[in-house]
């Protein structure tokens, strides 16, 4: 289970034992003496003698708002009332636990999605390769009559750069700070697919001309 | 013509038009002059296109701001209203509520500490929170914060609505954004080698315009297709 979440439900059942009327010590030891490292170190630390804002410190500094916000209300409970502050935690909680199963449904959406965007990479190389290589015999059939100016190789670099730029960006979008993977498959796909189309594009073009 | 995002910033709409044109023209003339040699008789198409997204982009940026902050301040009203509603629940005193509250969200902070500087200047509670109510992008937290400046505790609820209903609209979005995306993406480098090899641009001057082009158009489709994906982080 995420570990966020594993807190959350921690956190809950704390709230449930304030609203019967427990009190908050005793809530909070028996409770977190079954969690991770730093919910036992919340445990240790009442057991130790602090204040309930104190002991929650290693679990309210972490990266969540949703546990930063439900220990917080918990260690301000101290100045209300612990029924009522349990009342409402158990009910945010509930809410908190509704966003954070959907930001995990999020996550899951996001490795499918970093999936296809390799996929397009590797099609986008691939195509780009393809056309790169066949350019001059495509060019060779000449619908103006303008000179050609430079050979296969240079074709060949400037579309990689090309597909290096767009699976690039496609990365970002798609895969975030893992956008190399992206730039990585575009340019084996391309590598592969020039090296396959090679001999086609060896092929001596006949002019349109010399056909009629 | 009224705006509730340009109201929200304090932008005055004109001069907001003139910023886009301007925007808009530099963008027109930067791709106009770079890629007129290889584009020929397309470059006022092309130019034309790119000018008008960007004018949308920057007319629209308001619009994309205050929906962020509207999804952020929505998130903030379900823990106000939780940790208000426990506080005037036990205290029964708004003063002591409203000096207790404090929010992970930058403006609804800056609001809430104006209204405890006016409450503890001898202000009521209900004009201290004015400001705060009017200062607010999400109606949730206009809601709370109006009935902690009103109500009884037992009025204070926040379900979250709001902020599933904008979740939803922005996933929505942004599903319909991501084909634009992936479309600009797969078949930019296609078509510009295409356009690259019928035409016979194929000179390291040439080439260095159209991958100039290519990141330009991008950009842009990254731009817009991105804003609902940081909102939904």
């Amino acid at each position: 289970m995420n570990r966020t979440l594993e807190r959350l439900l921690l956190l809950r059942r704390v709230f449930t034992h304030a609203r019967e009327g427990k009190g908050l010590a005793t809530a909070l030891v028996e409770t977190f003496r079954a969690g991770d490292s730093e919910s036992r170190e919340v445990a240790r630390r009442i057991l130790l003698g602090f204040r309930v804002r104190d002991a929650l410190e290693p679990i309210s500094g972490g990266k969540s708002r949703e546990i930063s916000v439900l220990a917080g209300l918990l260690a301000g409970s101290p100045a209300s009332s612990a029924q009522v502050v349990g009342r409402k935690g158990e009910r945010l909680s509930l809410m908190f636990e509704r966003w954070l199963k959907l930001k995990e449904t999020r996550v899951m959406e996001q490795r499918v999605m970093q999936m296809r965007g390799h996929l397009m990479a590797a099609v986008m190389g691939a195509v780009v390769a393809m056309l790169a290589s066949l350019g001059p015999l495509v060019s060779g059939l000449t619908f103006s009559q303008a000179p050609q100016s430079t050979g296969a190789g240079t074709l060949l670099l400037w579309s990689a750069i090309l597909v290096g730029t767009s699976s690039a960006t496609l990365g970002i979008f798609m895969s975030g700070k893992r956008f190399y993977v992206d730039v990585l498959v575009a340019m084996a796909a391309f590598a592969l697919s020039a090296a396959a189309v090679a001999p086609l594009a060896s092929v001596p073009v006949v002019g349109l001309w010399a056909i009629k | 013509m009224r705006f509730a995002s340009y109201d929200y910033y304090g932008i005055d709409p004109v001069r907001l038009v003139l910023l886009a044109f301007f925007a808009s023209g530099l963008a027109v003339a930067a791709v106009y002059i770079t890629s007129e040699s290889v584009l020929g008789g397309e470059t006022p198409v092309v130019c034309l296109i790119l000018g008008a997204i960007v004018m949308y982009l920057v007319l629209s940026a308001p619009r994309r701001m205050a929906e962020s902050a509207t999804l952020q301040q929505a998130k903030e009203a379900t823990i106000l209203a939780a940790a208000g509603s426990a506080s005037l629940e036990a205290t029964h005193s708004r003063t002591r509520s409203v000096l207790a509250l404090d929010s992970g969200d930058e403006t609804i902070a800056r609001l809430l500490v104006a209204s405890k500087r006016n409450l503890l200047l001898g202000y009521s509670v209900a004009d201290s929170l004015g400001g705060a109510v009017d200062g607010t992008a999400s109606q949730s937290a206009r809601n709370v914060l109006e009935a902690m400046a009103n109500a009884e505790a037992s009025t204070i609820e926040e379900g979250g609505e709001e902020t599933q209903a904008i979740s939803q609209a922005s996933q929505l979005s942004e599903e319909s954004k991501l084909p634009l995306f992936m479309a600009a993406a797969f078949f930019a480098p296609i078509l510009l080698t295409l356009f690259a090899v019928l035409t016979h641009q194929t000179g390291p001057g040439s080439f260095g315009v159209l991958v100039l082009l290519q990141m330009v158009i991008l950009d842009i489709a990254y731009y817009v297709s991105s804003a609902e994906r940081d909102k939904l982080r």
